[in-house]
């Protein structure tokens, strides 16, 4: 039985340091990938941001505001950490650790919609984007909250198992092998790439904003905590296709509640969900989400807006 | 808790530890120790059918101890039967109630009748099949005057609910486990490390080929409606490998568990696609079930013995129960039906024990005739599994209606599959090698401990890197 348990320590004291190795090997090689994935937050981690303004919010977030643009007209620096998939209850996460590794911001445009209000999730869409940094302390205290078990965060490798392609990137980006940079992103702004064809429009039978007391109240926190620290917020609902927008359940509720929070926490709020761009399937990829010339539109006018509201002075 | 998870890998060490170290040879406290963690396993997957568990054990244990002790042949036979009905029963309303009541249903409905039976909103017991047919074998072995029943609770509960084999075999027999629960077990280095290299060689089935395959296979048959001729093939032979090296993965870790406890389980596979013919595939797929329906259904209903039309008649009997014994569904009734179609002719110009031994011994090629027998045998077997897969009879026909189009001459298309097929071959050849073993990785004949170890741990890192995403076990459902 010594033997058995002797060699059996070996063997395991093998296997953890192997386990220890592949996970440095990946984890280092992801950050320094320009893929979508890992971008920013691999420029949130490295403190490369430093915004005047910050873009936060989902999809519609990271693929409708042209930080380019937005620079361009203001004469600002500004980043998009729009995390697509998720209600605020992440994009809050992803924030915190932006205020842990930035100087906070002077503007946060936060991008507002039926999504954003829904219930608290667990990190489920591409949920690997966070491995290479799992061991930050605030995701590793943060993130059993958000669905990573406590052996992806505690134990070497266990994250990557399964995610052969997230665990070849890594390797050959370390070796040198290749450099990754698949759908790169400028400044977090990723504008979407898909033509029009209405399918999608089609099978939509109604949008039903959700208003999760729960991440209302997070919201709210988070308004409060921008205005003890002199951030200001401007609140932002982006276009919507107009047939969509049609079908979209509890408008005034939901009109309601934004607009109370806006009086409450004296944040603007800018709704273009009316705006002419929405009359048009040609700035549309699908129902709610922009193309790349629709995203481009919209950013002029909103930095133009904001620019008219001197909202930086 | 699946054998792959990280709970068993924090189940089983406290266990392990527990039985050699705690218990200290006590072979009741050791015994004790295995059942109540086997009724934790079961409880970690629904606690509720604990109690299913627990009265098939209490009815297989009494009505044994009767039959035992009954006076007359016809008391005998009426505990027995009772054990036999009410077993066959829970699997009746579990599994199938829902598939007779809608097949009978339908088949009024065709006559111009209107029925609606109902269905019951149950979830099946994960095992019931396997622990049903222990249970079974106890009482008809009893019966047979095979075994003595055993009188203590405790050592016949663990026969029945033995964690490694508990969820989905090796369906045990008394004769086999009884004795060895009954013995006293001392550690043993060289089988030990067998158990542990045993348990590797699945895991690497199970994780690398199994759940990989099960990709490709989920893709090829979710959309095989647009798929070529060629990459359907591929995809009923990505299917052969994915439900054997999740079964015999399964199964290895299950032996190679029970070893690491001095406990012996029945073989299950004996690398079953290098055989030469169906009822050589047959001795080496699912040993222990085959040998199950061999010994108490086959032999029982007169076997091959009374003439032609009787062999006829069993060997449908034999396949059909199999079929129907993996799942409630028209698809497995028609895959055994096919197995007892390609049996048949064998059975009857008696050549079903032409290939007992295995194949090119002494050899490290086959020759042309073994290769050509082996790869037709592997084929048919590979057709089969297509009715096993698909969802329904209509959709495994159209599959291999469009399996023979044109396109089947031309390259299958399996995205991002290269690198998998390297590791589909390793298995292949590695298991070539080793036929004449136990399992694939039995090198307990390499005496450089070094070359062993860096196999294992290559072994190891090619879990790590090509590991897929967790999939259950396919004979879990069953």
């Amino acid at each position: 039985m010594k033997k058995f348990i002797i060699k059996l320590t070996l063997f395991s004291i093998l296997f953890v340091s192997i386990s220890y190795l592949l996970d440095y090997i990946i984890s280092t090689g992801l950050k320094h990938t320009e893929e979508y994935r890992f971008q920013s937050w691999n420029d949130i981690i490295d403190s490369k941001i430093n915004a005047d303004i910050l873009i936060m919010g989902n999809s519609r977030a990271f693929s409708h505001y042209s930080p380019q643009i937005l620079d361009s007209v203001l004469n600002i620096n500004s980043y998009n950490i729009g995390i697509g998939g998720h209600p605020f209850n992440v994009q809050h996460l992803k924030y915190e650790l932006y205020e842990r590794h930035n100087i906070k911001p002077q503007l946060i445009i936060q991008n507002i919609d039926f999504a954003t209000f829904s219930p608290h999730v667990s990190i489920l869409h591409e949920r690997e984007q966070v491995f290479p940094y799992i061991n930050d302390s605030l995701l590793k205290n943060q993130l059993i909250n958000f669905g990573y078990s406590g052996a992806e965060l505690y134990l070497p490798f266990y994250r990557y198992f399964g995610y052969q392609m997230v665990i070849k990137n890594g390797i050959f980006e370390y070796l040198g092998l290749k450099h990754y940079n698949f759908q790169p992103a400028y400044k977090g702004y990723r504008p979407e790439q898909g033509k029009w064809d209405g399918s999608e429009l089609n099978k939509l039978s109604k949008i039903e904003p959700l208003m999760d007391e729960t991440t209302i109240s997070l919201f709210e926190n988070y308004l409060a905590h921008c205005k003890k620290f002199n951030i200001k917020v401007v609140m932002v609902n982006t276009p919507i296709y107009y047939v969509a927008s049609q079908k979209l359940e509890n408008k005034k509720k939901f009109n309601d509640l934004i607009i109370g929070i806006s009086k409450k926490y004296n944040v603007p709020y800018l709704d273009y969900t009316n705006d002419s761009i929405c009359l048009d399937t040609v700035n549309f990829s699908v129902a709610v989400h922009l193309n790349k010339k629709g995203a481009e539109i919209f950013s002029k006018k909103l930095a133009n807006d904001l620019n008219a509201m001197n909202i930086l002075k | 808790m699946f054998f792959n998870s990280i709970d068993f890998a924090i189940f089983f060490p406290i266990v392990f530890i527990l039985y050699w170290f705690v218990t200290k040879g006590n072979l009741r406290l050791q015994n004790i120790l295995l059942l109540v963690s086997s009724y934790f396993f079961y409880a970690c997957w629904d606690w509720r059918f604990m109690f299913l568990l627990i009265f098939s054990t209490l009815l297989d244990y009494f009505t044994g101890i009767k039959i035992h002790e009954a006076i007359n042949q016809r008391k005998k036979m009426f505990w027995l039967w009772l054990s036999i009905g009410v077993n066959l029963g829970f699997l009746g309303v579990f599994k199938y109630y829902n598939f007779f009541a809608a097949s009978f249903a339908d088949g009024l409905s065709l006559l111009g009748f209107k029925a609606n039976f109902g269905t019951l909103q149950v979830i099946l017991p994960v095992g019931i099949s396997f622990y049903t047919f222990h249970g079974l074998s106890y009482v008809i072995d009893l019966y047979k005057n095979r075994i003595k029943p055993e009188r203590n609770f405790i050592d016949y509960s663990l026969f029945v609910s033995f964690f490694p084999l508990l969820v989905a075999g090796p369906i045990e027999r008394a004769t086999h486990l009884l004795p060895q629960i009954l013995k006293k077990r001392e550690f043993d280095y060289s089988r030990a490390v067998d158990g542990l290299r045993q348990i590797l060689w699945g895991l690497f089935k199970k994780i690398v080929i199994a759940d990989n395959c099960a990709t490709y296979v989920n893709q090829i048959f979710g959309s095989y409606e647009t798929q070529s001729g060629s990459t359907l093939l591929l995809g009923a032979i990505l299917f052969a490998f994915q439900i054997y090296c999740d079964f015999s993965g399964y199964s290895d870790i299950a032996l190679g568990t029970a070893r690491l406890f001095g406990i012996e389980l029945l073989r299950n596979f004996a690398f079953p696609y290098f055989s030469r013919d169906i009822a050589e595939f047959w001795r080496r797929w699912h040993i222990s079930l085959t040998t199950w329906f061999r010994d108490y259904l086959y032999i029982p209903l007169g076997g091959s013995r009374g003439g032609k039309w009787q062999a006829i008649r069993n060997t449908f009997i034999i396949f059909l129960v199999s079929g129907f014994w993996h799942g409630a569904n028209w698809t497995f009734l028609a895959w055994g039906t096919f197995h007892a179609l390609l049996f048949l002719p064998l059975l009857l110009l008696q050549r079903n024990r032409k290939n007992t031994n295995s194949v090119a011994e002494n050899r490290i090629l086959p020759n042309l005739k073994e290769l050509i027998q082996m790869i037709s045998t592997f084929l048919l077997v590979v057709f089969g599994w297509i009715f096993f897969r698909a969802e329904t009879i209509g959709k495994a026909l159209d599959y291999i209606a469009r399996l023979f189009e044109k396109s089947l001459f031309t390259i299958p298309k399996v995205e991002g599959a290269n690198g998998f097929y390297l590791c589909l071959l390793s298995i292949i050849l590695t298991e070539w090698v080793q036929r004449s073993k136990k399992y694939g990785l039995q090198i307990d004949m390499i005496s450089s401990q070094a070359i062993r170890w860096l196999i294992y741990l290559s072994i190891v890192v090619l879990i790590l890197f090509f590991g897929g995403k967790s999939e259950t076990f396919i004979y879990f459902q069953f």
